[in-house]
């Protein structure tokens, strides 16, 4: 028996819609069991009201959150969403593949902030005797050191990976 | 470790909510908002209202309650819920069984100094 004497308030549609979401994964003799008798509950609750916003919102309060709702009906069952995959950063495969991939980058670290450092130039303005100004390049550097290099190096150590 | 207010009843409340609706009916059977609103009244048993529904849906999976429809002369029909005989022996089980944890809780509380 289905008793449908009103249509639903937007705020309880909209309330009994989000329960019953939370409640997917649940047999489903049970989980219209529970929204059923919220329904009925707040049916029961506005009998007695003229169901204004302000009605609807005070036994929705009444009521309490949907999520608290859902949290009942998931206490002692193993998982709301059993999922049958593993987490990703579980699967095995996953730490040496980073780590492959972090050691590629590291050399293009390498590479990028030691020939960066190590290559500098200075330049010049000068003013020739027909009045142009001209900057030239007056001296090159190789200068630079690994030393940037050996600090990315091991500021991007993946530690995390000796478990 | 120390819980809130909210956490501490919902751990007590866990696993004996229960067989308080289950006390409920004992002498007559109830529709759902009647039993939340007895449930709620102190705000210890029960906080939310809607958090009777997955109770009762748990009870009468398990046959402890059954339930009918009565017409209403304040709306539409309600469902209620009655104890069966299934329930009614696990309600004197746990009556027996609470009793002995009552008091071992209470003689560990006054013997640590925490009442008396």
């Amino acid at each position: 028996m289905n008793q449908q004497p009103h249509t639903l308030h937007p705020l309880v549609a909209r309330y009994l819609h989000d329960l019953d979401v939370l409640l997917k994964g649940i047999e489903p003799v049970e989980r219209a069991e529970m929204v059923e008798g919220v329904r009925e509950h707040i049916e029961a609750s506005l009998s007695h009201t003229d169901r204004a916003d302000a009605d609807v919102r005070a036994a929705l309060k009444e009521v309490g959150p949907a999520t608290a709702v859902a949290e009942e009906a998931w206490a002692g069952r193993t998982s709301p969403a059993p999922s049958p995959r593993p987490p990703r950063t579980s699967r095995a495969w996953l730490p040496h593949t980073v780590a492959f991939f972090e050691a590629v980058t590291l050399l293009v670290v390498m590479v990028a902030v030691g020939g960066s450092a190590a290559v500098s130039s200075s330049s010049a303005t000068v003013t020739t005797p027909d009045g142009k100004t001209t900057t030239e390049v007056t001296q090159n550097n190789f200068d630079g050191s690994i030393e940037g290099a050996v600090i990315a190096l091991f500021a991007a150590i993946p530690i995390w990976l000796e478990d | 470790m120390v819980l809130s207010d909210d956490t501490k009843l919902s751990h007590l409340r866990r696993g004996a909510l229960e067989y308080c609706v289950l006390a409920l009916l004992e002498r007559h059977e109830r529709y759902g908002l009647d039993i939340a609103r007895e449930l709620t009244t102190n705000g210890v048993l029960m906080s939310s209202e809607g958090t009777l529904y997955p109770l009762l849906a748990r009870l009468r999976k398990a046959s402890w309650v059954s339930t009918s429809w009565q017409e209403s002369t304040e709306g539409p029909p309600r469902r209620y819920y009655s104890l069966t005989e299934a329930g009614a022996t696990a309600l004197d089980e746990f009556r027996a069984a609470w009793t002995v944890f009552r008091d071992a809780v209470d003689a560990a509380l006054v013997s640590s100094g925490e009442i008396a």
